[in-house]
C-alpha cells in the first residue's frame, strides 16, 4: 500500500494542514519546532490508538488539552489519511478518518470512517463507519458487482467509545480495507538513529528489526549473518562501495555471553571493535541493515538521516531511499541537510512554515519558482539555501 | 510594483541590505536577497538564477567583492553572465575591495581603524 496524503484539522501545531500527493520517498524540511516531529508522531499516535485506545494515546501525549490545537480545546481532533491500497485484485483509494473529542471530560471516538470509492463514477462508499461506540461494518465489500442495498451491513457495538472499531475489526482478513491500513500502522517504524546507542557490546538475543534507536543493531546484524547471507553479504558489498578501506563485519559473541560487532579494514590484519569505529560507518551500516530488512517495513519515518554522515555520502543514502521505495516500501525523512536535499527531487520535497503559531504544509512540486529552477537544472538544496523555500529560514 | 533582485556573494551582505533597503526604497519596490557560498558559487549560480526568475520586470543586481581581482575583469565577466541569460541591464557592483570599505569608507581606512572614515564607495568603483 501507499500512503498519499495526510490531513490534520487541530492536531498539536497542525491546526489545518495537509501533506497532500505523497511519493513514496519524500523528505521534509523546516526549522527547529516547526514540527517535522509531531508530524511523524501522527503513525505513532495512530498506533498507540490501535494498541491500547484513543484515551491512552492521549495520555501519553499530556491528555487531550495537549494534544488538541491551542484555541481550539472544544472542537474535535480530526486525523484524515489516504493511501492507495489493491483490495480483491483492484487498486483502490482508500480514506480513513478519526474524529475524537471530549465529553464530560473522557475522549471518545466521534467518528470513524473507512471509505472508498467502487467504481470510478460512484461516490465514496463508507465500508465501516462508528460514532461513539457504535456503528456498522461492511461484510461482503469485495463482491463489487452488487448493488449498495445486498450489502451485508453488520451492526457492531464496541466495548468502549474510545476503542478503535479497526481495531477490532481490522484483525478479520474479510474487512478488507480496514485490515490493509490496520498493518500499515501495526508495521509503521520511526528510525531515530543514535550512534552511541548502536555502539558497544550487547546482551545476546534474538531481534529481527532494528529498533527506533538502532540499540539492537549487532543482534540484527547476526539474525541476518546467520538466516539471510545473501542480504547480509549484499549489505557488506554496498558498505566497502561506500566506505574507504572497509571489508568485513562480524558479530561477535563474548565469553560472557555478550555480542559486539568488528569492523575490519583492509589495511589491517585484527578487526577494530565498534568503539574504535567511526560514526558514519556504524550509521550507514544500520541504515543499510535498516533498508535492507528482509521483511521490510511499509512505511519508514526517518529523522534526519544526514548526521555523522560525510557529506559526499547523501546522494548514495537518497539512493538507498529510493530504491527502498522501488521495492515497495515507503519513506518519509525530515532533514536539515543541505547536501541531503540536493539529493532529492522537485516532487519529493515539502516544507514547514509556522505562522501564528500553527503549521503550513508546502509542497516543492506547487511552487512555480522551485518548478522553473528545477527544471533548468537546478538543486534543492541551492534554491533552499538560497531562500527560495518561502518562510522555511527561522528569519 | 518593482522588484529588485540582490544576487549577492555572501550571507552577511545579505544581512547589510536587509538592513538598508527598507530604508532608502521608495514604496512600491520590494526586493529579494539571494546570497550564495562564495565567489564561486556565485558565478556559477548567477546565469541560472537570472534565466528562472519567474517575475516579469524584475531588474537584477549583482554585488560582489573586488578582493584581490581586478574589478575591471570582474565587472566584465559577470556583465557578460547576466548577458548570456537574457538581461544585459543587469546592474554590478563590485565593492573595492570588500563590502567592509561600504560601511567604512574606504578601504585605507579600514586598514587604519574605523576613526574618521567616511563613505566613500564611488571614488574606486569604475
Amino acid at each position: 500500500m501507499t500512503l498519499e496524503s495526510i490531513r490534520l484539522r487541530n492536531f498539536k501545531g497542525f491546526q489545518n494542514a495537509a501533506l497532500e500527493g505523497l511519493p513514496r520517498f519524500s523528505v521534509v524540511i523546516g526549522a527547529n519546532g516547526t514540527g517535522k516531529t509531531t508530524l511523524f508522531d501522527v503513525f505513532g499516535f495512530l498506533r498507540d490508538c490501535l494498541n491500547h485506545n484513543v484515551r491512552q494515546a492521549l495520555e501519553k501525549r499530556g491528555k487531550f488539552r495537549e494534544v488538541v490545537s491551542r484555541g481550539h480545546e472544544d472542537e474535535t481532533i480530526d486525523l484524515e489519511i489516504q493511501f492507495r491500497a489493491e483490495i480483491s485484485g483492484v487498486e483502490r483509494l482508500v480514506t480513513y478518518r478519526l474524529e475524537i473529542g471530549q465529553e464530560q471530560g473522557k475522549p471518545q471516538v466521534f467518528r470513524e470512517i473507512l471509505r472508498y470509492k467502487r467504481d470510478a463514477s460512484g461516490r465514496p462508499f463508507h465500508f465501516l463507519d462508528f460514532t461513539k461506540g457504535c456503528g456498522f461494518a461492511i461484510t461482503n465489500e469485495e463482491e463489487f458487482y452488487k448493488r449498495d442495498q445486498q450489502l451485508t451491513i453488520e451492526q457492531q457495538l464496541l466495548d468502549s467509545p474510545d476503542i478503535l472499531a479497526i481495531k477490532g475489526l481490522g484483525q478479520f482478513q474479510r474487512f478488507k480495507a480496514a485490515s490493509v491500513f490496520r498493518q500499515m500502522i501495526e508495521n509503521w517504524h520511526v528510525s531515530d538513529f543514535h550512534v552511541t546507542a548502536a555502539r558497544g557490546r550487547k546482551e545476546a538475543g534474538y531481534a529481527e528489526h532494528l529498533s527506533t534507536d538502532g540499540g539492537n543493531l549487532p543482534l540484527v546484524a547476526q539474525y541476518l549473518y546467520e538466516n539471510h547471507p545473501k542480504k547480509f553479504n549484499d549489505i557488506l558489498e554496498r558498505m566497502r562501495q561506500r566506505i574507504p578501506g572497509f571489508t568485513n563485519i562480524e558479530a561477535k559473541l563474548t565469553e560472557d555471553g555478550h555480542l559486539i560487532l568488528r569492523y575490519q579494514d583492509g589495511a589491517f590484519r585484527d578487526p577494530f571493535i565498534d568503539r574504535f569505529v567511526s560514526d558514519g560507518t556504524i550509521k550507514m551500516f544500520a541504515y543499510l541493515v535498516l533498508l535492507h530488512d528482509p521483511q521490510p517495513h511499509p512505511l519508514l519515518c526517518i529523522e534526519e538521516p544526514e548526521n555523522q554522515l560525510y557529506p559526499g555520502l547523501m546522494a548514495e543514502l537518497a539512493e538507498e531511499f529510493r530504491l527502498y521505495a522501488n521495492r515497495g516500501g515507503q519513506i518519509l525523512a525530515s532533514t536539515h541537510s543541505p547536501d541531503f536535499l540536493n539529493a532529492t527531487r522537485l516532487n519529493e520535497v515539502f516544507w514547514l512554515v509556522k505562522r501564528n503559531g500553527f503549521t503550513e504544509i508546502h509542497r516543492a512540486s506547487d511552487d512555480p519558482v522551485l518548478c522553473a529552477y528545477m527544471a533548468d537544472g537546478d538543486q534543492m538544496g541551492h534554491l533552499w539555501k538560497q531562500g527560495f523555500f518561502a518562510g522555511a529560514d527561522p528569519a | 510594483m518593482t522588484e529588485l533582485v540582490f544576487l549577492l556573494e555572501e550571507p552577511s551582505a545579505r544581512e547589510m541590505l536587509r538592513g538598508l533597503l527598507p530604508r532608502i526604497l521608495p514604496p512600491g519596490v520590494s526586493f529579494r536577497l539571494i546570497a550564495f557560498e562564495g565567489k564561486q558559487n556565485l558565478e556559477g549560480q548567477l546565469a541560472l538564477k537570472i534565466r528562472g526568475y519567474r517575475v516579469p520586470d524584475a531588474r537584477f543586481i549583482v554585488i560582489r567583492d573586488q578582493d584581490s581581482g581586478d574589478c575591471r575583469r570582474i565587472k566584465a565577466k559577470l556583465k557578460a553572465l547576466c548577458a548570456g541569460a537574457g538581461h544585459e541591464s543587469a546592474l554590478i557592483r563590485i565593492a573595492c575591495r570588500e563590502l567592509e570599505s561600504w560601511y567604512s569608507g574606504r578601504p585605507c581606512r579600514r586598514r587604519t581603524g574605523f576613526k574618521g572614515a567616511r563613505p566613500d564607495p564611488a571614488s574606486e568603483n569604475p
